[in-house]
């Protein structure tokens, strides 16, 4: 062969190589950097209606993060959930399955309310009217889709009686937000009082067992807190900053073992 | 053998370039199906938590119910057993 043919042969074979290297790498880089991008996690938070009671959470489906019931009543008990799954769909295509779904059981009428404006944005609100042998139940949920994540607000309650539930259930619907964390719903001026307590109490929680018997529960001194200064971030909000907390500490306290 | 080496090494490289991607795009093809299967399962899981936790409220009612009717048939033998006794007293 020539020998000139060949060199070109061998560069080209060369420039292949580094090319296909390059084109491997660019392709990973870009993959890895997207889905960082879209797979931020959001705290969510809504306000229950008042006085209406966390559930024990072993009590909830597998993507239910925390339940109301409104204890009060007798007999079929209104009722709260908030419900995060990962998608890779729009909101509508979302809706459209959800729909799908249940128009499979012919017992069911299912509605999309259309959109409605959160703290968070704007979400789909759809209603379902349904039977079972306690009689007509309406269930509604908001539907609101952020970083590929859908957070499902569901409420359910006798059809006869959802006219009594209905301004506390949409107020709560209304108060459905996303944050970066806990403390992004905190309003600024609140914010530095907030994490002194947080810290006092991380202090407090960690020195705890070289205290004597009598010192106060430190959790009583934060509960006070937060009734007098944050009540209006509601009962969810509070739980999270409490597990929060007890998290923190427990791998602060595993640390320091260590 | 220098040109046996290269060729092996661009092919290896091509396909091992190949495998990859075509396994990563199986992979991705498996996870949108999967996610498209499953599409609607909070919703779905938020609708069967709802309403199992409003039935809680049946439950307690039975629970109350069965309670309150223990007592009273408790309370109503007691008071016959009561009473048989006076009459055998009398």
């Amino acid at each position: 062969m020539n020998p000139a043919i060949l060199t070109t042969i061998k560069k080209l074979i060369y420039f292949l190589y580094l090319g296909t290297i390059f084109s491997c790498l660019s392709i990973h880089g870009i993959d890895i950097d997207s889905s960082k991008d879209e797979s931020v996690a959001l705290c969510p938070n809504f306000t229950p209606p008042e006085n209406w009671e966390l559930v024990d959470p072993k009590l909830l489906s597998p993507s239910v993060i925390v339940g109301y019931v409104d204890k009060s009543k007798i007999g079929f008990l209104p009722s709260m959930n908030l419900a995060v799954e990962k998608v890779n769909v729009s909101l509508s295509k979302y809706v459209q399955e959800v729909k799908k779904l249940y128009q499979q059981n012919k017992i069911n009428r299912w509605r999309d309310l259309g959109i409605i404006t959160t703290k968070a944005g704007k979400a789909r609100l759809t209603e379902v009217d349904t039977k079972n042998k306690w009689g007509d139940v309406r269930i509604l949920q908001l539907i609101f889709l952020k970083n590929q994540t859908a957070y499902i607000l569901t409420t359910s309650a006798k059809k006869e009686d959802f006219h009594n539930f209905y301004l506390s259930i949409q107020k709560s619907l209304l108060s459905f937000d996303l944050g970066d964390d806990v403390y992004s719903f905190v309003e600024d001026e609140k914010l530095p009082t907030l994490k002194q307590e947080v810290t006092h109490l991380k202090h407090d929680l960690l020195s705890l067992e070289e205290k004597d018997p009598d010192f106060p529960n430190p959790w009583i001194t934060f509960d006070n807190f937060i009734k007098n200064n944050h009540a209006n971030l509601g009962s969810f909000w509070y739980t999270q900053i409490i597990n929060l907390l007890k998290n923190e500490t427990s791998e602060e306290r595993k640390g320091k073992d260590a | 053998m220098k040109k046996l080496l290269s060729t092996l090494l661009c092919a290896t490289t091509l396909l091992s370039h190949t495998y990859l991607s075509a396994d990563e795009d199986i992979n991705l093809l498996a996870e949108q199906t999967d996610e498209l299967y499953r599409v609607g399962a909070a919703s779905q899981d938020g609708a069967f938590t709802s309403l199992s936790l409003s039935m809680l409220g049946w439950g307690l009612g039975i629970i109350t119910g069965i309670g309150v009717l223990a007592s009273v048939l408790s309370q109503s033998s007691s008071s016959n057993s009561h009473e048989s006794c006076n009459t055998h007293d009398y």
